[in-house]
């Protein structure tokens, strides 16, 4: 048979018992259903938290520490090297040094970095208060609060404006506290206020503290031009001695993380999808039962095994077609209703509106080429069965 | 006549294993059918006749022996083999109509040729043909559940004939029928046996029948008791014209122009010299070249290439 007579065959057959056919879809929509909003769920969940983390822009960013031999100081030659790398865009020298900030009588610690103002933007810091601009050579200072809740300024506007005292805390190459130094005390104008409430830090102008140790630097952020360049600019960099990190380990964690919770998701959904092949089955076969004078007609009049096969293969192919395209319908639009609840309850409670769902065409492809595989497979059977009825006995059957 | 055997069946038995008892429903069957002949299978229920003929048509093998259609072991055929001598080589016709309820008449008739892989334009215009030679042409939307045992009947025997077969075999066509649509289903038999020289074999249980037929194979207990020739029966069927062209008196002729495709019955009623004219069923006829006195014009069927039924 042709395959268009075969599928208008099929189609005819789905046709003739609507209740049924419609009964067994709706079966596969659930299964598929299930998958595509539990799975999407993941999806969404995963860019939500990958998002929380990091921009893309941060992505390209590449962390420099010291190596551990003595060569392997972050020197100025070094970062002038790193700057003449292919592909490599920007290198922005840190230096870091622990701090305590003072107000009046009470104190609190701290980690100051100094950046130049100008790559500001590789730390992947975003400023909730203030200014997000340091100015070169100026005394001005981005802190995080959770820098100064124990100096009990937690109030931004109190805090933007506000001069501080920081001490800066030189160590030697022993790890020791140097002698202190009336020079190590700087007064910073807090411009910017990050709402960071967990990790301590402030950052500063590189050239107002780079007079205490111009040698070496305590880092370098490296800005690669292309995302996927980061991987071979890592390496080089690696193999020169010097540890990297970057933001897109923290990706990769999450990323495989994530893998985990959607397996996990997309298998409760797996259980809906394997009750809906059950039905499947059960549909054909029953089909075939009722069919079987009219299989042996076929077979009477010519019908090759293959024939009457791909018929009744073609109708639980079409089941599983029909059903994935719906049931990938309804399960984006779920997600899509209860991240409006979602949003419209936080936001009207001031909450921030985010987005939790999110279905990769990829990913929709998939499940319909899955869902047609699976229905496909449990027709096959059947199929087999109503190919092989042995044509004089299936004429006798009523 | 020539004597060519169409079908040569040596030595055929056939036993059904029951459970407990095995039923011989053939004992050493032997015979002969030769182009073009009408031949009757008779004999009481359980003589084997249905037994045979559904051999013959490959629905099932035969537990020791041989069948030979057209020089063919039809035993060793494959699965698909068998399909195809059912396809192309036999046409069937049963009691029990045997149509698919879920499709229209002209796809019903088509079908075989669906699994022939003919495209939909090419086998619905030789389906439309064929309802036109069994006088229904006006029927061809119709489920047939729409219609009357005779003329489901005479939807299955355009089956029968849409892939354009050698063979003829009708197992009771008229067991399920009244008399008139016995007598025109009977008709159209006989004018497939005689004008197209197919070969026709005849399952019945209607004595009145056998006259038409050029042999009656008597069978009773799996056996061929004996056969009966009939040296008369080409005469018979004039007799059988003048008798049933009254029911069919006053019907309209056929609108389809071309003469060789004006319906049987219409032929048969107007003259009884028209009873040479062949029905002429699109494409390539058996043994065509044979056909009676007048050659039929055959400007739309000329269209209507051989097809290829190997699938």
């Amino acid at each position: 048979m042709r395959l268009i007579d075969i599928f208008s065959m099929a189609m005819g057959n789905l046709r003739r018992n609507r209740m049924r056919t419609a009964l067994t879809v709706t079966g596969v929509v659930v299964g598929i259903g299930a998958i595509v909003f539990l799975v999407s769920l993941g999806f969404g969940l995963q860019e939500l938290m990958v998002s929380k983390v990091a921009n893309l822009d941060a992505l390209t960013v590449v962390t420099v520490r010291p190596g551990s031999k003595d060569d392997t100081d972050i020197t100025a030659e070094i970062v002038e090297r790193f700057k003449s790398f292919e592909n490599v865009q920007e290198v922005s020298p840190i230096l870091s040094y622990p701090a305590q900030i003072t107000d009046g009588e009470v104190s609190s610690e701290t980690v100051v970095y100094g950046v130049e103002p100008r790559l500001f933007g590789l730390e992947d810091i975003s400023v909730n208060y203030g200014s997000s601009e340091i100015s070169e050579n100026s005394r001005e200072a981005i802190v995080s609060v959770a820098s100064l809740k124990d100096l009990n300024l937690t109030n931004p506007d109190q805090v933007i404006g506000k001069e501080l005292e920081f001490k800066i805390v030189e160590l030697d190459a022993t790890g020791n506290i140097k002698e202190e130094d009336e020079e190590n005390i700087i007064v910073f104008k807090i411009i910017g206020l990050t709402s960071e409430e967990k990790t301590k830090y402030a950052y500063v102008p590189l050239s107002i503290i780079k007079n205490l140790d111009g040698e070496r630097y305590s880092s370098v952020k490296v800005r690669v031009a292309d995302r996927k360049q980061v991987a071979n600019v890592r390496k080089t960099i690696e193999s020169m001695g010097f540890p990297t990190t970057s933001i897109k380990d923290t990706v990769d964690q999450i990323d495989q993380a994530f893998v985990i919770v959607k397996t996990v998701l997309g298998g409760f959904g797996m259980i809906a999808l394997f009750v809906a092949a059950i039905g499947i089955f059960n549909t054909m076969t029953i089909s075939l039962l009722e069919r079987t004078h009219e299989i042996g007609i076929m077979k009477a009049i010519g019908g090759r095994n293959r024939d009457v096969a791909l018929v009744f293969t073609a109708e639980a192919a079409m089941i599983g077609f029909l059903g994935g395209a719906l049931g990938v319908f309804s399960g984006w639009i779920l997600g899509v209703a209860i991240e409006g609840l979602i949003n419209f309850i936080a936001t009207s409670v001031n909450g921030e509106a985010n987005s939790y769902f999110s279905v990769p065409v990829y990913f929709v492809l998939g499940v319909v080429g899955f869902s047609f595989a699976v229905s496909t497979f449990a027709g096959i059977w059947p199929a087999r069965r109503a190919a092989r009825l042995n044509p004089l006995e299936a004429l006798r059957y009523e | 006549m020539a004597k060519v055997p169409v079908i040569k069946i040596v030595n055929v038995t056939k036993k059904f294993d029951l459970g407990r008892v095995t039923v011989d429903a053939l004992q050493s069957v032997n015979l002969e059918i030769y182009s073009g002949e009408f031949v009757i299978f008779f004999g009481p229920s359980g003589c084997g006749k249905s037994t045979l003929m559904s051999m013959i048509a490959c629905l099932q093998p035969p537990s020791t022996g041989k069948i030979y259609v057209r020089g063919e072991d039809v035993t060793t055929l494959d699965d698909n083999q068998l399909a195809a001598h059912r396809r192309t080589k036999i046409g069937m016709v049963f009691q029990a109509f045997n149509l698919i309820s879920s499709m229209n008449v002209l796809e019903n008739i088509a079908l075989p040729l669906t699994f022939a892989r003919i495209s939909r334009s090419r086998r619905m215009n030789r389906a439309e043909n064929l309802l036109e030679t069994v006088g229904m042409a006006e029927y061809k939307k119709h489920t047939p559940s729409e219609l009357s045992g005779g003329q489901q009947q005479r939807i299955a025997l355009a089956r029968s004939l849409v892939a354009n077969p050698w063979i003829v075999l009708a197992d009771e066509p008229t067991g399920n029928l009244d008399s008139k649509s016995a007598d025109e289903v009977m008709r159209l038999l006989i004018s497939l046996n005689r004008k197209s020289k197919r070969t026709v074999i005849l399952i019945t249980h209607n004595p009145d029948y056998l006259v038409y037929a050029d042999r009656v194979f008597n069978m009773r207990d799996g056996k061929i008791v004996n056969v009966d020739v009939n040296a008369n029966a080409r005469m018979e069927i004039t007799k059988a014209k003048d008798t049933t062209a009254k029911s069919v008196k006053g019907k309209k002729p056929s609108k389809n122009k071309v003469d060789a495709e004006s319906s049987v019955e219409v032929a048969q009623a107007e003259s009884a010299e028209n009873i040479e004219q062949p029905i002429d069923l699109g494409g390539e006829t058996p043994e065509a070249t044979v056909i009676g006195k007048e050659a039929p014009k055959k400007p739309k069927t000329s269209k209507i290439k051989p097809m290829r039924l190997g699938g």
